[in-house]
């Protein structure tokens, strides 16, 4: 057996842990940009076969389609008349009593290009990135609750980390309740729903599969807003110290399909970063 | 010439590779299931190239898989450089230019990074048995159609080699 190789391979390791970090993140961000443009393409000719999809669609289906959304739409305006109401509602008592305003974000929606779903980690990538505004941070939205927080931003792409990713720790509550518990993703077997884990779950607290209980973010640390949706808690059972209780969380089985995100973009960021 | 074309051709392939594996997770993903295929990437090179070809081409490949996985930058490509330096220290001993042994270090390579790659993003005690259930779920999938794939991958690199004028078969003839 030759010892040149090994010796080889030896200089390049420690050259390579060696090099500043400034360059090995250069690196990275110039080996991902160049493979951006191939990922944002399938993602436009999946976009494309979805048109040519919908076009094969018979007139009938599609009045049907519109007059369905034509009934939703008359209800969300509805809805959007009660939250404007409330809204004001809010100001008034915040004004009132002195109370600090929320943070105020705006809606920027994206496509998600590929998901990347493994047991190492579960991300996605949108179509949304530096150019458009979006910050590393920031959390992600769709119509069932949290979906995640962008954990790498690159000019036309952003890097979405999942709440059923084990590396997402939040805060968060259950529905009806307070007091603050803590989220962590969890590991997704194949073929069952995602899931995560809450901790710190006060002792009185009940939870069972046919009674699960939601757990919403509680809107402490800074990150997410108060109030959107996780999960459900179907297990508890009491943590090693007995202090609090640990539970199994059920995330919905929507997150692992989604092909269309909201990033929340803090208004203040947004505005610094818009072009 | 020769020298850098040879690299190039099986990177642009490698490349393409690693692409459609990455829209098969894509679509795999609602199944919570995963492919990986870093194993078979390295194999043809490494089997068939010189030590200093096949080490840029591991090198280059791994560094493309690094920028879109969420962990350290260089991770892949130290695992990569080692499995390279392992096994072309020890191709001297086997028929590397048959297609079945070919596979064969493709499967045992793969299975060796899936496992040292599961090693190095294991989570904390929460989850350890049901995150290495899930691994060795995914290591089976990966390895079945690894053994799918594998020949048509080979013969591929082969082919796109033998049109650019590079025909390794002759170059090895020669050599003997």
């Amino acid at each position: 057996m030759q010892a040149r190789p090994f010796f080889v391979l030896a200089i390049v390791v420690a050259i390579w842990l060696l090099l500043p970090p400034v360059l090995k993140s250069l690196l990275r961000t110039g080996f991902h940009e160049l493979q951006a443009p191939a990922v944002q393409t399938s993602s436009i000719i999946r976009d494309v076969q979805d048109y040519w999809t919908f076009r094969s669609y018979s007139k009938d289906e599609l009045i049907e389609g519109i007059r369905d959304l034509s009934r939703q739409q008359a209800d969300y305006e509805l809805r959007l008349q009660q939250a404007e109401g409330l809204e004001r509602e809010i100001e008034r008592l915040e004004r009132l009593f002195d109370l600090p305003g929320h943070e105020e974000f705006r809606y920027e929606i994206a496509r998600v290009a590929r998901r990347d779903m493994g047991a190492w980690w579960q991300r996605m990538i949108i179509r949304k990135g530096r150019n458009q505004g979006i910050p590393a941070g920031a959390p992600v939205v769709y119509a069932g609750g949290v979906v995640g927080k962008v954990s790498e931003v690159y000019l036309n792409t952003a890097v979405v980390d999942l709440i059923s990713s084990q590396s997402l720790r939040l805060s968060a509550r259950i529905e009806g309740d307070e007091r603050p518990i803590s989220y962590q993703g969890g590991v997704t077997p194949p073929f069952e729903p995602a899931r995560g884990i809450a901790e710190f779950v006060p002792l009185d607290t009940r939870a069972v599969a046919d009674d699960p209980r939601r757990v919403v973010t509680s809107g402490l640390g800074g990150v997410f807003p108060a109030g959107l949706y996780i999960g459900e808690i179907t297990t508890l059972e009491p943590s090693a110290d007995g202090l609090f209780q640990t539970g199994r969380v059920r995330l919905d089985d929507r997150l692992h399909s989604l092909y269309e995100v909201a990033v929340l973009v803090p208004l203040e960021t947004g505005g610094e970063d818009s072009p | 010439m020769n020298l850098e074309l040879r690299t190039l051709v099986l990177l642009a392939i490698g490349i393409l590779l690693q692409f459609l594996v990455g829209e098969m997770n894509h679509y795999l993903s609602p199944l919570h299931v995963y492919l990986y295929l870093g194993g078979l990437l390295i194999t043809f090179p490494l089997l068939r190239f010189r030590y200093k070809q096949g080490f840029l081409y591991a090198c280059l490949i791994a560094l493309f898989h690094d920028a879109t996985a969420p962990i350290p930058f260089g991770t892949s490509m130290i695992l990569f450089l080692t499995a390279h330096t392992i096994v072309f220290a020890l191709r001297s001993k086997f028929r590397r230019e048959e297609p079945a042994a070919a596979i064969a270090v493709a499967f045992l390579l793969n299975g060796a990074i899936i496992l040292a790659l599961s090693v190095i993003q294991m989570p904390d005690h929460h989850f350890a048995s049901q995150y290495w259930q899930r691994v060795v779920f995914d290591l089976f999938l990966s390895q079945a159609v690894l053994l799918l794939v594998a020949g048509w991958c080979f013969a591929l690199q082969s082919e796109a080699l033998k049109f650019f004028g590079i025909h390794l078969d002759h170059e090895q003839r020669q050599a003997g």
